[in-house]
């Protein structure tokens, strides 16, 4: 049963169009919690936090590897939107923002099986964010994430998908 | 003193990474100085458990200046009427609750009734569906949520929750969504509260997520 998070590391970058989070994952932990609440878009509107995990090597894994299915809600609008994908090259995303540094995001994510060679890694997220693009507001996301393919990973990249952001994390593993 | 007969300048300390050996005064010192390795980032600030009916749960000490990701567990809430349970801001040590500014957006899905739906606001007054209570033998709510940035006077301070509860229609319900007071106000205290009546039984903690730079 777990008990406690113990700190892995933290990163904090500004000005950037991807943050790598490098050899957080180790033989040490089965399950790993990251948590943000700093996510700033820099010269774009309503950017998406995508994520992608890093192989053995500390190498992105671009491939198309992932399968995700993500619920959005709008504290604006009515019903809600599904995202999913059988094969895709990123995860679940979390955070959808505009360019206004009082928006933001809190997420935690959390991680299973990410060193295990022989197993797919699992993930679970849960956001909240702010967009105020045309009058919208308040975002809820809540996804999940599988990498299918049965490999060693050791760290995972944020990323946006235009203009540069700042960001903030740290990486805990579940004892 | 080295191998080569000197004194070498002492290692910077810092958490995961303290270097020599420690006296136990060396090990309270970095401990007050943060620069110890001590493992256990969920930090529990506090536990309330129910003593007497009460209104409501104040959480006054929550040490906003030390996190800024707290962690809230709810334990067999009872409510003494049907009931949702909420949740509210403070930004004056507990004097005063926030009643405005709260946006959300919340899924559910239960188990009978009507299957799954949403419940949202851009103008609500305050953090929602934490739980559904219900005043009969066994009705009861149990979640965890998470609040992010409360003590940044800069940003908004967002929440997400997710919970199950026995409701007052003998439904079997979840929730689960996100939250936001959207004001850039550094808060303090936090109120968990059931929308009537009283709290007749509960266990509810908050933990700080410590992490360092």
């Amino acid at each position: 049963m777990a008990t406690e998070l113990q700190f892995i590391k933290s990163v904090s970058s500004t000005g950037t169009s991807l943050v790598d989070i490098t050899n957080i994952f180790t033989d040490k932990y089965d399950v790993y919690c990251i948590k943000s609440t700093t996510f700033e878009i820099v010269g774009s509107s309503s950017q998406n936090l995508y994520r992608r995990l890093l192989d053995s090597t500390g190498t992105v894994i671009s491939a198309t590897e992932y399968k995700s299915a993500t619920l959005e809600g709008r504290a604006w609008d009515s019903g809600f939107l599904e995202s999913r994908s059988n094969g895709q090259n990123y995860m679940a995303t979390s955070g959808y923002i505009n360019d206004n540094s009082t928006e933001g995001v809190g997420f935690v994510q959390y991680i299973y099986n990410p060193y295990d060679s022989s197993s797919y890694t699992f993930s679970q997220t849960q956001s909240s964010s702010w967009n105020d693009n045309s009058s919208r507001g308040l975002v809820m996301r809540k996804g999940i994430s599988s990498h299918y393919n049965a490999e060693r990973v050791t760290g995972i990249r944020y990323y946006v998908a235009a203009g540069t952001f700042t960001f903030e994390a740290s990486v805990y593993g579940v004892q | 003193m080295s191998e080569y007969g000197y004194i070498p300048e002492a290692p910077e300390q810092s958490f995961g990474n303290n270097k020599g050996i420690f006296t136990p005064k060396d090990i309270y010192d970095l401990t007050r100085a943060d620069k110890y390795t001590n493992y256990g980032q969920l930090e529990l600030i506090e536990t309330q458990i129910h003593s007497s009916d009460v209104a409501q749960v104040d959480f006054t000490n929550i040490k906003a200046d030390i996190y800024d990701v707290h962690f809230m567990t709810l334990n067999n809430i009872v409510s003494s009427s049907d009931a949702g349970l909420d949740c509210r801001l403070s930004d004056d040590n507990g004097t005063t609750f926030e009643s405005g500014s709260y946006d959300y957006d919340i899924q559910f899905v239960q188990t009978s009734g009507t299957s799954n739906g949403e419940t949202r606001s851009t103008s609500g007054n305050a953090f929602t569906r934490l739980g559904a209570l219900g005043a009969n033998a066994n009705e009861q709510g149990n979640g965890y949520m998470y609040f992010y940035n409360l003590g940044d006077s800069t940003k908004y301070s967002f929440a997400t929750h997710q919970s199950s509860s026995w409701n007052f229609n003998a439904h079997l319900v979840m929730y689960f969504g996100s939250l936001v007071y959207h004001q850039t106000v550094s808060m303090n205290a936090l109120r968990v509260f059931p929308t009537a009546g009283s709290l007749t039984d509960f266990e509810i903690s908050l933990y700080g997520i410590k992490s360092y730079e």
